[in-house]
């Protein structure tokens, strides 16, 4: 009797310790977080439980979120755009600060970001800013640029004057000298020759009759390697649509869908890896069918609007945050399952894989 | 040069110093008035040179560049206590402003243009500016009044850009829709040549100032309310005047009491804070001649609640009507008027230099502030507005001669009102007002030649917005609409009560049905209900 307690509890004590984590975290050996930008902190979630793992303070809102690699570490933008947090996120643990206002011989330089990201190895921090010097009795307007930041040594290394209307840096997947550029349209940078080119024109494509892109990146997504944003058209026949446009991070190319609807303004979305389905919302929330560009399902956020959208790491469920202070799991047919309340209202969430 | 590295301690040393050299507390000492030797007055050399020193024409940097009307040197020293760190007593920035206007300010002809902005006139629909780059990029954020009252020089115009860039960095992405630093070189080209710095009529009018002592007759009008006449009498203290003024609707309502305390800012623009009752009315007038005085007022915690007003100088020698009743007579009628005005019984027939085809028949002095008439006119008079010219009577106004009522509009045409009331923010009520119009000689409607009747009492109403829409009605939370066409918004915060929206915002349409000259007429107009003025410095 004894002998048989045992060879069952040899069999099924393996399964409970799987049932833990999630099939895709095991076979990765992954710890899944979310990382929402707060106000004053950043919010850590588990999503298995869902908890709040930890409230990482610093100083104003949180706004860009970008992490290397092996999701260890993260470089997160707040103090009113003007401080890059560098954080482990293991420890959920501050070890690195970069204030970007200096001096000029006349006044301060104030500098402000708008697109952030750290090198897959975590050693630079990347930022497009935009800079005013405040003179004494006046204010000056300097290029904007993009600048190279050893995180060790907080020593701007190198940088290029970058087009006005730049938001959002990421790099290419496992490609360590190729960031990409957004802003009106999009660009690549070069880091061997710190050079900055034109990629593809979106507020200014090649050809007007395909429509005039205009998105705003502030929820960039590309975790799963695929980026993705609600994007608006205007043909120059007056016709305005709304859609999706998505980037494969690793081959660069950029595909869109138009929905079969009138447009109602969406904030954010994602695609997943494989291209199937599309998740967006703001006032509502859309499931798109990309094969076929319909939007499949239709849902409304609980308690009110909702900017930000992402899947969990295995793609099993959508995940909801941004403007109130809520995160929300889902299923894939848009079913609220599981509401957990945090401690400021919010911007938006990545989710990130943390090797282990 | 800049310095690459990112020290911030020496930044935040920067700062401190800046703020510290802006903040110099200068003496209370009262200011005098300015001389060839001082930079605008005593006050500002005081206050400003901490950070605005002599530039090398002799100017006190970017102060001696611009003109602007009081309301915007306001805010420039509210922004510059509010960022810059300079701290300076009530009795200063009073001073400050004072000194700004009478030596930096906007000559009469400047100011009538934006006098809408000046007063804050609620739900205004300001026309578009004339330059394409300044519609795009200037109005997506506040009204054109806001530059349009200021002068600047070229350098100046530039240095306003560089200011929208490094103080609200963000403008090119929520102006993404356009190339912002291309529009705005564009804009300033065109503000750079017709808000010049240097103008005639400012060189004309500078130093000269109005002395509106005495007494005064008022005509006004208050949406929802109607027309009203009064009297005024305004006595000066030192640099400021004191005001007992009594207005009486001619609708038949009690006699109002105002008492206000005032000033001239610029010698011409005379701003009054009245009590009546438990209410604060601010004044936002000029004066435009010795004998005239025009302007806007409304309830400091409702600047829905306002009305237009124009003062006469009381004089004994001439007849002079200031304000008829009606002032649109019907062709192939006997209108039945009655004059307002000073001196009526020395007016005569002859005096009143009527168009052809309109007669007086019958005159009669009721006192020597009024007089009714009866005015007949032809059927095949012209349909047109004139004035009247009278010998030795002034007639003000305009008059009518029209065929039919046809139609109604309602003002404001687009109604934005906003919560308020329960908290910090103050309510923003509207006056909805029917008007009565003609199509004129061509017959057709919304043409040039249209002819405005005036105000008609009406039945008001709201419809939902859409009209139809199924699911959708906001007005029971939005607010309600008066017997007299005034709109009273909700209070702002969470109502909830209200699915989803959760506050007491939305939109409607409002409907004024009307009878003139016998006449069943109706009018819709949109209307909505939005959150409090929060950002009230950006309109």
């Amino acid at each position: 009797m004894i002998r048989r307690l045992v060879q069952l509890f040899i069999f099924v004590f393996p399964l409970l310790i799987l049932s833990a984590v999630p099939a895709g975290a095991a076979a990765e050996k992954y710890t899944e977080r979310v990382f929402i930008s707060g106000y004053g902190q950043i919010i850590v979630v588990d999503p298995a439980a869902p908890k709040i793992a930890a409230s990482i303070k610093v100083k104003g809102p949180v706004r860009d979120m970008s992490f290397t690699d092996d999701g260890k570490t993260g470089l997160f933008l707040a103090n009113d755009r003007k401080s890059l947090y560098v954080v482990d996120t293991v420890q959920n643990k501050i070890v690195n600060e970069v204030n970007l206002e200096a001096r000029t011989d006349q006044g301060l330089l104030d500098r402000r970001v708008w697109g952030s990201a750290i090198s897959p190895d975590g050693k630079k921090a990347y930022a497009f800013v935009t800079q005013g010097e405040k003179r004494r009795s006046s204010f000056k307007v300097h290029p904007s640029k993009i600048i190279e930041i050893d995180l060790k040594s907080k020593e701007e290394l190198r940088s290029v004057e970058a087009p006005y209307g730049t938001h959002v840096l990421q790099f290419k997947q496992n490609d360590a000298n190729t960031l990409f550029v957004w802003g009106y349209d999009l660009f690549e940078l070069d880091l061997k020759k710190m050079k900055l080119t034109l990629r593809q024109g979106i507020k200014h494509p090649k050809n007007e009759k395909d429509g005039i892109g205009n998105y705003l990146m502030l929820f960039p997504r590309g975790e799963n390697g695929m980026n993705s944003i609600p994007l608006m058209k205007e043909y120059p026949d007056g016709r305005v649509t709304e859609g999706i446009m998505w980037m494969n991070r690793e081959s660069g190319t950029i595909k869109t869908l138009e929905y079969d609807r009138e447009p109602v303004g969406m904030f954010s979305a994602v695609v997943d890896k494989e291209e199937n389905y599309a998740y967006t919302t703001l006032n509502k929330w859309y499931k798109v069918d990309i094969k076929s560009q319909k939007i499949v399902k239709e849902s409304v956020p609980p308690n009110g609007s909702l900017y930000g959208v992402n899947l969990s790491a295995d793609e099993e469920k959508v995940y909801y945050s941004g403007a109130g202070n809520e995160f929300i799991i889902a299923n894939k047919e848009l079913e609220v399952e599981k509401q957990l309340v945090l401690p400021t209202d919010t911007l938006d969430l990545k989710v990130v894989k943390i090797e282990q | 040069m800049i310095k690459q590295k990112f020290l911030s301690v020496a930044a935040a040393v920067g700062v401190a110093l800046i703020v510290s050299a802006c903040a110099e507390n200068p003496s209370t000492e009262t200011n005098e008035k300015a001389t060839s030797a001082v930079h605008v007055s005593q006050q500002v050399e005081k206050s400003c040179m901490g950070c605005h020193a002599v530039d090398q024409g002799g100017k006190l940097e970017r102060i001696e560049s611009v003109r602007k009307s009081p309301e915007g040197w306001s805010q420039t020293i509210a922004r510059m206590e509010r960022t810059h760190g300079l701290t300076i007593t009530d009795e200063e920035r009073e001073q400050l402003i004072t000194d700004l206007s009478r030596e930096r300010g906007l000559a009469p002809e400047e100011a009538e243009k934006v006098q809408y902005w000046l007063a804050n006139k609620p739900s205004y629909a300001e026309p578009d500016p004339k330059n394409e780059s300044v519609a795009q990029s200037c109005i997506n954020c506040h009204a054109a009044g806001r530059f349009e009252a200021q002068r600047r020089t070229e350098e100046e115009w530039k240095n306003l850009k560089d200011f929208h860039l490094v103080s609200y960095p963000s403008i090119y992405l929520n102006h993404r829709h356009m190339d912002w630093p291309q529009e705005a070189d564009k804009a300033i080209e065109y503000l750079a040549k017709n808000y010049g710095v240097e103008s005639k009529v400012w060189d004309q009018w500078k130093g000269n100032e109005y002395d509106v002592s005495g007494k005064w007759k008022v005509v006004g009008f208050q949406g929802t309310k109607g027309f009203y006449l009064g009297e005024s009498e305004f006595t000066k203290a030192d640099d400021r005047y004191s005001e007992k003024k009594s207005v009486k609707f001619l609708t038949g309502q009690e006699t109002k009491q105002l008492n206000g305390d005032m000033k001239i800012y610029t010698g011409y623009m005379l701003r009054s804070h009245y009590k009546q009752n438990d209410h604060k009315i601010n004044g936002f007038y000029n004066v435009t001649s010795e004998n005239l005085i025009k302007g806007d007022w409304s309830y400091k915690e409702d600047l829905g609640i306002s009305g237009e007003e124009t003062y006469y100088k009381v004089q004994t020698e001439n007849p002079e009507i200031i304000h008829s009743e009606p002032r649109a007579w019907r062709k192939g009628s006997v209108n039945k008027v009655t004059f307002y005005g000073m001196n009526l019984n020395k007016l005569e027939e002859k005096d009143l230099n009527l168009p052809k085809g309109v007669e007086l028949t019958k005159l009669t002095a009721v006192s020597d502030e009024q007089l009714t008439a009866e005015v007949k006119v032809d059927k095949k008079a012209e349909s047109h507005m004139f004035v009247i010219n009278g010998g030795q009577a002034a007639v003000h106004g305009k008059f009518t001669v029209y065929d039919q009522a046809d139609y109604l509009k309602i003002e404001p045409s687009y109604g934005v009102s906003r919560m308020g009331g329960a908290g910090p923010m103050d309510k923003m009520s509207i006056q909805y007002v029917a008007y009565a119009y003609s199509h004129g000689k061509d017959g057709k409607k919304e043409t040039e030649d249209d002819l405005k009747l005036g105000p008609v009492p009406a039945e008001w109403s709201l419809l939902p917005y859409p009209e139809g829409a199924e699911g959708r009605d906001d007005r029971p939370y939005i607010g309600k609409i008066a017997a007299d066409g005034l709109y009273t918004p909700s209070v702002e915060g969470v109502n909830e009560e209200r699915e989803f929206v959760q506050e007491n915002v939305g939109s409607a349409t409002v409907v004024a049905k009307a009878k003139v000259d016998g006449k069943e007429l109706t009018v819709k107009s949109h209307h909505i209900t939005t959150v409090p003025d929060y950002v009230n410095n950006i309109h």
